[in-house]
């Protein structure tokens, strides 16, 4: 399997500065972080087999280099229920991807088992001018946008500036278990941060990383969505 | 320990100096360092001026190389294009700092960018340590340096003491010497970075964590050279000793672009927030605040918890203060039933109010023991980490509340009914008897709220 250093010099080597979700991912397994099972299908047909190999219901991404939001390119359909609708979803997504981004090079789809809902937090990190690496920790999915609820840490974490992270945001009751919810597993959270804050110690070659949405649960955390951005 | 803390300590406890730029004539800094630094008691002065023989009664010099020994430190009051030269003149003589005032450097743009640069590199390399250019030196008072103005014309106070401070801001440090020593506090070492060539704000950090004679630390920045080495040092420094930093060039410019959510919302402020945090440092953002938090932490022991007890002898601001209290996240526990049972034996029955807050009543105008008895009572309160006392002005009450306050071993601030302007001198005494005392009780409640937060941040480091 290849490692996060083989990934990043492939996309170096490439003259990319932006990973793949797939890139990402695996750069993530690499570290030891949970992420949601993903592999690439260059036709329908491939689609339909590899969703059968990772179970319903699944989720459909178009791989493209070149589309960065996929969603607004119409790029992602979820909650796949049987071969069916995984046949017309990668139709449906290689139609709308291809009308709004003709040049694109579209390579297939990624075939993602679909996370069973959590509560949604971010890990990101981001170089600082003056500090370097910094980690940050939110309220993931589209509240980072929205409620911007967000703390940040210097890099290298300890287990206390981890906790802290976490506690340090505003909704951090929220993970404490709100109106009957189990509260979250903060360990696994804090295990993220501490594997993510040694990568990037150790990476000068990252510059921005976004993992959004983690799903956070009573029992461990999976990440959803990855975005790693190499320096130029 | 490393070799910059060595260096540092050589050049702040400097006993042979030069002045270069040295002068007798009237209103010049070359003047008034010079008679600043004889009376100061700088063991062995010399007035380097090529124009003249003899300056103020002291022997002149030529150059530093005509000085007949080893220099620590060499002053330089000279323009700037001169100062490339004498760091190279420093460097050949084995001086071992070299402080530069002249300004016109990397503050002029790119030409002054690099000459400056070169100042740092040539006296790095070569041994001569560099503070400055654009700055205002150093106050020591154990070697007798001093090169600021205020403090030399104030007449401020020149014992030696435990408060270390360090300011890109090179007005801020003078004035910041002549506020604290009127609020009683002395000084180990107070340094002006400037535009840092070659010594940063890291490496003076580095050293008042090192230096057993400083205690606090105070400090003004705007900037940080080396990011990275500024957080390795905070972190160490910080659960040793408080640091309290004004941060200047917070705001946040607008939007960032970047590619993703975290770059874009990792505005400077919230990182340099995230820092404070993560070192302790005790930020805050006002001259009032720097005064007010150094004398607490100067004169007060850190506190155990966040359990704060109140004694007013005024039921209002008793009652507002501890809506202060609340707010600024302290808790207010009720008072243990001993201890409120020893109050009761004191505390008249008539206008008074025991508990947390406790009202000592108009009583304690015409009793003013109450206060100190109260004080001493609720100390022994095994709930209680802290005490905030608001006092009558009456200046025998003072007394009392000055030595019940030395009395005790938990942390206490005292407001006064009394504005500094309403009383003069009550605040003055106060501060003479070591008494962390504010004209405001909101002020001492910050001040306490703050000191239990580092306390905290302190418990934190020692357990993880």
């Amino acid at each position: 399997m290849a490692t996060p250093n083989d990934i990043i010099q492939k996309a170096q080597g490439e003259g990319r500065t932006v990973l793949t979700e797939t890139e990402s991912k695996q750069l993530l397994k690499g570290l030891g972080i949970p992420t949601t099972e993903m592999r690439l299908a260059a036709t329908e047909a491939e689609a339909v087999a590899t969703a059968a190999e990772i179970g319903y219901p699944c989720v459909l991404k178009v791989s493209s280099h070149d589309i960065t939001h996929k969603s607004d390119a119409g790029g992602v359909k979820v909650g796949l229920k049987d071969a069916a609708e995984v046949a017309a979803a990668y139709q449906a997504i290689m139609a709308s991807c291809r009308a709004a981004y003709p040049q694109a090079v579209i390579d297939g789809v990624t075939v993602q088992d679909m996370a069973k809902p959590g509560v949604e937090v971010i890990v990101g990190m981001a170089t600082d001018p003056q500090f370097g690496p910094v980690l940050m920790f939110g309220l993931g999915g589209v509240w980072v946008e929205l409620l911007k609820d967000v703390s940040f840490k210097l890099v290298p974490l300890n287990r206390a500036d981890a906790k802290a992270a976490i506690g340090d945001i505003r909704a951090a009751r929220l993970l404490e278990g709100f109106r009957g919810s189990d509260p979250v597993d903060k360990g696994a959270l804090e295990d993220i941060l501490l594997r993510v804050s040694d990568f990037v110690a150790a990476t000068p070659a990252v510059a921005e990383m976004d993992l959004n949405p983690i799903f956070a649960y009573s029992d461990g955390a999976v990440a959803v969505d990855a975005r790693v951005i190499l320096g130029a | 320990m490393t070799q910059t803390v060595d260096q540092l300590r050589d050049i702040f406890n400097a006993e042979a100096v030069a002045l270069v730029g040295a002068s007798d004539k009237d209103g010049s800094f070359g003047r008034l360092f010079l008679e600043g630094m004889k009376e100061a008691g700088c063991k062995r002065l010399y007035p380097v001026n090529p124009k003249r023989d003899e300056i103020l009664g002291l022997k002149a010099y030529p150059s530093i190389s005509a000085v007949p020994e080893q220099l620590d430190v060499a002053i330089l009051l000279t323009p700037p294009e001169s100062v490339l030269d004498l760091v190279k003149e420093c460097v050949a003589n084995k001086v071992k700092g070299a402080v530069v005032f002249a300004s016109g450097f990397g503050e002029l743009g790119p030409e002054g960018r690099e000459l400056q640069k070169e100042i740092g590199r040539v006296g790095r390399e070569g041994g001569t340590r560099v503070i400055g250019p654009n700055c205002i030196g150093f106050f020591s008072p154990r070697s007798g340096v001093i090169t600021y103005p205020q403090v030399i014309m104030k007449g401020t106070p020149r014992e030696p003491g435990s408060v270390g401070g360090f300011s890109q801001s090179g007005s801020f440090v003078d004035y910041l010497v002549w506020f604290l020593a009127t609020k009683g506090l002395r000084f180990s070492t107070v340094v002006s970075c400037g535009n840092e060539a070659d010594l940063a704000a890291e490496d003076y950090l580095e050293y008042f964590g090192e230096d057993e004679a400083t205690k606090v630390i105070v400090s003004y920045m705007e900037g940080v050279k080396d990011g990275r080495r500024f957080f390795d040092v905070a972190r160490k420094v910080g659960v040793k000793k408080p640091i309290i930093l004004w941060k200047g060039g917070m705001s946040e410019q607008g939007a960032r672009a970047a590619a993703s959510h975290t770059g874009a919302l990792a505005g400077s402020a919230s990182i340099w927030q995230a820092m404070f945090k993560q070192t302790g440092i005790v930020n805050v953002a006002s001259v009032e605040d720097v005064v007010d938090l150094a004398v607490a932490f100067h004169n007060l022991p850190l506190p155990k918890g966040r359990r704060i007890a109140v004694i007013g002898g005024q039921g209002g601001t008793g009652v507002g203060t501890a809506d202060n209290c609340y707010a600024l996240g302290l808790e207010l526990p009720k008072l243990h039933e001993t201890t409120v049972a020893r109050l009761r034996e004191v505390l008249p029955p008539v206008g008074t109010s025991v508990g947390n807050p406790t009202d000592t009543g108009v009583a304690s105008l015409l009793n003013p023991e109450l206060y100190a008895k109260a004080i001493e009572i609720v100390a022994d309160d095994p709930g209680i980490d802290m005490i905030l006392v608001i006092s009558t002005p009456v200046q025998v009450c003072l007394e009392h509340v000055a030595a019940a306050a030395k009395s005790i071993d938990k942390p206490l601030a005292v407001s006064v009914y009394a504005l500094p302007e309403s009383e003069p001198g009550i605040y003055e005494f106060l501060a003479e008897k070591g008494v962390a005392a504010y004209p405001d009780p909101k002020r001492a409640a910050i001040v306490l709220a703050r000191m239990a937060e580092y306390a905290a941040f302190v418990k934190a480091a020692g357990e993880a």
